[in-house]
């Protein structure tokens, strides 16, 4: 359309890109799209899993074990965490541990139980992770040393989760993010929170998303350096 | 090529043009896009790089560390998923593919933040500002692939993984409607956006054309007003050129008529300086006349006078010494009278010259009889060997005569007694030489030439000799008239010689001679013989 004031035409010519050239081809471009495209979809899917794979659980115990350090309050219910001080996954279960904790305010005894394995220098505990940990109102910071504590509550997996009644009787156990390093809701988070402020629960056990607390068994019968003796 | 909508109308010379600079500049901008593109996505590449390596450089088993899953994935997974984009657009920029391939892989940027900030809802800005980024390509089909994208990331995610995308356990399917609607929104503007930018950018393509032919036509004018005010300004450095040369041309009349004012003034004063130069030479002409002419009749008066007192007392001889002092200032007076009338007929051109062949021996010897008593008187020796052969040749014989007579009255004058007087006669094909020597005092050098001037005397012989100062002036005219050339000199051994050099001429020659060499008859030669001259 032509405006007749000024004599141009208003409406502008289509563009003229193409979608190939001469160098590169549409059959050519497809295959490397496709290619791309499978090589992006197959990060994706890895990425995907790697966030949903959860780490090993051992056997927690039913009852607050006899053998164990810590003592449990008697008078209301025990909240602990074991954490591996250099976990980059546990700041999320961390960040979780703070929300559910802000929410069930003195409601529980709390422990942030920090692994401290064979062979490592002292203070390597207190990293990211202990830090974190101890800007939590009413948590009290243990150090595992060489993780015997663990051992005896079942936790292999940095953010394992668990709570005790005031009777000393298992009552959750697991991790409180949905996937590795992924804050936000998730079922553990919510059978604490609903336990404590309201005495029942629709869980006892979710996935735990960490770091492994200990070399694995495999590798410590070759010797590897930093298992239990 | 077409054009979107109803152009109406055939093309004109400025829209085929405008469509070249039209795709050209959109060619550009897609290409520019690209690059930044590129850029983007190494950027982002190696923001997530150095996030992963910030945030979990390390993972832990125990006591063992290693490095984490996100380092790895965030170098090779973003690699990946920029490799391709970077690829096409520095190797094909401009392709639609290439941008739809660079929408894809932004969006699928957006999806992975989203996702491992556990669906952090500030994250999902990225999505809106990738789709700002996108607009810059102008080109609202870009949105295409990229929405798609988006919702099928937020539907499948939300569906299967809403702690993904949204980080809650579960969503509803509206809120995945409600992202998509939002995103939508913003793409409508942007759409919009582009369409505006895309329909400015034809606009400024035909005005540019519009502007180049404008430019064009202005640069034709100018080519055509520059040619003409050079051939003026030719014209005009050749009129200043020619008014240059006018200026010059009365700038030389101008000084010709300075140097003619000059000149003529010069003229003038010489003039007026000869005029009062005769002026004098006539006041100092009377006033020696006066003294001339009075000193003889002062003498002739008083002597005549002591005669008449004296007359019956005197004795005879007292008397006759008074006669001869009248009759000899008698004779001095009319001497100059004679010459001031000779002066006169001279300087008035009316001076008669009879010019008749003679021969020369005969006027020196009839002057030297003349003086043959006054020289014997005083005992001067004449020293004069007369020629053999007749020295022939036209003269007037009375004024060469005075000539020789005004000579020889000199040479006897400055003369002493008893002295010696020369006179020598040479002759050869050219003239006559006649030369009369005395053996007085000489002339001064610088006198030599003056003494033949009017009223001038040497001044060695001045006091006492006599003379109205007119005599030589006079031969020097007469001698002139012949032709000839009177000077004198200074003799080595002393005395001053005056010599008179007078030409030859046909008629000068022997009769025999000239009848022989011209064949004349007798009746022709004796007319010829005689001519009267006046001399001026």
């Amino acid at each position: 359309m032509r405006d007749t004031a000024t004599n141009r035409i208003l409406s502008p010519p289509l563009r003229e890109s193409g979608f190939g050239d001469r160098e590169l081809s549409v059959r050519r471009l497809t295959v490397m799209l496709v290619l791309w495209a499978c090589a992006v979809g197959a990060g994706l899917g890895y990425l995907v899993e790697y966030s949903n794979a959860p780490g090993t659980t051992g056997a927690p115990p039913r009852k607050w074990p006899v053998g164990s350090t810590m003592q449990p309050n008697e008078e209301r219910p025990t909240l602990m965490m074991f954490i591996h001080p250099r976990c980059p996954c546990t700041q999320a279960s961390l960040e979780e541990f703070a929300r559910l904790l802000a929410r069930c305010k003195g409601l529980a005894n709390v422990y942030a139980v920090f692994v401290r394995p064979p062979g490592v220098p002292n203070g390597w505990e207190k990293a990211g992770n202990w830090r974190t940990a101890a800007a939590i109102p009413e948590v009290y910071m243990v150090v595992d040393e060489n993780g015997a504590e663990a051992r005896r509550f079942g936790a292999t997996t940095s953010g394992h989760v668990q709570l005790f009644d005031a009777d000393g009787i298992l009552k959750f156990s697991g991790g409180i993010t949905g996937a590795r390093s992924h804050a936000g809701d998730n079922a553990g988070a919510d059978t604490v929170q609903s336990w404590l402020r309201r005495g029942i629960a629709d869980h006892h056990e979710t996935f735990v998303f960490g770091c492994p607390l200990f070399r694995s068994p495999s590798e410590c019968k070759r010797g590897a350096v930093g298992c239990h003796s | 090529m077409s054009f979107v909508g109803d152009a109406s109308g055939s093309l004109t010379d400025v829209d085929r043009p405008a469509e070249t600079l039209f795709h050209n500049h959109c060619d550009q901008i897609a290409k520019s896009t690209d690059r930044m593109f590129a850029m983007l996505m190494a950027l982002q590449w190696a923001a997530g790089i150095v996030a992963a390596l910030a945030v979990s450089p390390r993972t832990w088993a125990g006591s063992i560390p290693s490095v984490h899953v996100h380092v790895w994935y965030s170098l090779i997974g973003g690699g990946v998923l920029s490799g391709l984009p970077i690829f096409l657009a520095l190797r094909h920029p401009g392709l639609r593919s290439t941008r739809y391939t660079i929408a894809v892989a932004q969006m699928l940027w957006s999806a992975l933040l989203i996702h491992l900030t556990g669906g952090r809802i500030e994250t999902h800005f990225h999505i809106f500002g990738s789709l700002a980024f996108l607009a810059m390509y102008r080109d609202w089909k870009v949105f295409v692939p990229a929405v798609v994208v988006v919702a099928l990331d937020h539907a499948i995610r939300g569906i299967f993984w809403p702690q993904s995308v949204y980080g809650v356990l579960t969503a509803s399917p509206w809120r995945t409607v409600e992202h998509a609607a939002w995103v939508i929104f913003e793409v409508i503007f942007l759409i919009r956006s582009c369409r505006t930018s895309v329909a400015e950018l034809w606009d400024i393509a035909q005005q540019r054309v519009r502007l180049q032919r404008a430019k064009e036509l202005t640069e034709v004018e100018v080519r055509s007003r520059t040619k003409a005010l050079k051939a003026a300004n030719e014209s005009l450095v050749h009129e200043i050129a020619e008014r240059g040369r006018a200026e010059e041309a009365l700038q030389r009349g101008k000084d010709e008529v300075e140097d003619r004012v000059i000149r003529r003034t010069e003229q003038l004063s010489q003039a007026k300086q000869a005029a009062e130069s005769a002026n004098r030479t006539k006041s100092e002409f009377l006033a020696n006349m006066t003294h001339e002419i009075r000193t003889p009749l002062h003498g002739i008066l008083s002597f005549a006078q002591f005669g008449m007192n004296k007359a019956l007392t005197a004795r005879p001889e007292k008397l006759l010494d008074y006669f001869e002092k009248i009759d000899t200032s008698g004779q001095r007076l009319l001497v100059l009278l004679s010459d001031l009338l000779d002066l006169a007929k001279m300087e008035s051109g009316r001076m008669r010259y009879e010019f008749k062949p003679a021969d020369l021996r005969t006027v020196l010897r009839s002057v030297l009889n003349e003086f043959y008593s006054l020289l014997a008187d005083r005992n001067i020796t004449i020293d004069y060997a007369e020629r053999d052969t007749e020295v022939r040749m036209a003269l007037d014989e009375n004024r060469m005569a005075q000539v020789v007579r005004n000579l020889l009255s000199n040479a006897a004058k400055f003369s002493s007694d008893g002295g010696r007087v020369g006179i020598e006669v040479k002759q050869d094909d050219q003239g006559v030489r006649v030369s009369i020597r005395d053996h007085g005092k000489g002339i001064p050098e610088d006198e030599l030439e003056m003494v033949f001037d009017k009223f001038v005397q040497s001044s060695k012989t001045r006091s006492g000799a006599g003379g109205t100062g007119l005599g030589l002036s006079i031969c020097r005219q007469i001698v002139e008239a012949h032709q000839g050339r009177i000077w004198c000199e200074n003799h080595p051994e002393g005395g001053a010689v005056f010599h008179v050099d007078l030409p030859r001429t046909m008629q000068d020659r022997s009769p025999a001679e000239r009848t022989e060499s011209r064949g004349m008859t007798k009746t022709e030669e004796t007319m010829e013989q005689t001519r009267v001259m006046e001399v001026s």
